[in-house]
């Protein structure tokens, strides 16, 4: 299975899926689509842009590399449902570049999201974050059931 | 704590050419940068995630402001590599300077992935104001 980007239509259960999650999904569409603030639909916003992202897939975690530079790690945040990790924020011009006189800008500024469904299950309580040289580093550990086991079969 | 974040600028002399520069012609990205102008200097900053403040070299000249900066190894793990956006090229970028700067004037320091680059005017450039008699 690949990485996709986070879609919510992509995400709808089948019928006959579980009415509950299903109901939950119509609600977070419906949710996203009536609310105005800016994080929630990053996609319709003119003002956002997307860091590009790597991820790894080891034995036991994975790892996702987010180019961040020049945003403080107070400024962003990670969510973890239902295997869809959203990381999201905003980068804010830096406040003595707003004094001056601009001649040249081609960094991008305001809010960022992207999100990623994930192959298998993590461990989310154990989700770790660091932050070094503008590169946003997050290690998800691979639930126990998701870890891929070498079993050896007997042949009779 | 204070983090030590300046990186050291090089002074080079007008004959010390930068055309004979035999690395120009591999593969980099060129980092996108914002240039503002305050009364006293021009403050170039630059996007360089993923370098190491040793790895980026600064050298000014009476025409030239050039950026390097080598990137670290990103994936230090084994694995596989599901997506892949982030270029792990190493940076290079050139700017002509025009007249009023003072070369042997320069700042630069690099902070979470970016770099900024203060160039001093000369002091017969300056924005002053001027008293009224």
């Amino acid at each position: 299975m690949s990485l996709i980007r986070w879609n919510p239509t992509h995400d709808l259960p089948t019928f006959p899926g579980d009415m509950l999650n299903m109901q939950r999904e119509i609600n977070r569409m419906f949710d996203s689509f009536f609310r105005t603030g800016r994080h929630e639909d990053a996609d319709l916003v003119a003002s956002t842009w997307s860091p590009a992202v790597d991820i790894v897939e080891q034995d036991d975690d994975y790892i996702v590399k987010v180019e961040l530079p020049g945003v403080s790690k107070d400024d962003v945040k990670i969510t973890m449902e239902d295997n869809v990790l959203t990381i999201r924020g905003e980068k804010s011009q830096e406040k003595e570049t707003k004094k001056g006189s601009h001649h040249r800008m081609e960094r991008s500024y305001g809010s960022f999201q992207r999100a990623f469904t994930l192959p298998t299950t993590v461990k989310s309580d154990k989700i770790e974050a660091s932050f070094k040289d503008g590169i946003l580093n997050v290690k998800l550990p691979k639930a126990e059931e998701a870890k891929r086991k070498q079993i050896e079969v007997t042949v009779k | 704590m204070t983090k030590n974040t300046e990186v050291r600028v090089k002074q080079q002399n007008h004959s010390d050419s930068l055309m004979g520069r035999t690395d120009e012609a591999e593969r980099h990205v060129i980092p996108a940068a914002d240039i503002y102008e305050t009364s006293d200097s021009y403050v170039v900053m630059l996007d360089m995630p993923g370098s190491m403040k040793e790895n980026i070299t600064v050298v000014v000249d009476r025409s030239n402001l050039v950026i390097t900066g080598k990137v670290h190894p990103l994936h230090k793990e084994q694995g596989t590599l599901l997506q892949n956006e982030i270029s792990a090229l190493n940076y290079h970028r050139g700017f002509n300077l025009g007249e009023g700067i003072d070369p042997s004037n320069v700042d630069a320091r690099y902070e979470d992935g970016v770099l900024t680059i203060k160039l001093y005017k000369k002091e017969e450039v300056k924005l002053r104001e001027i008293r009224i008699q």
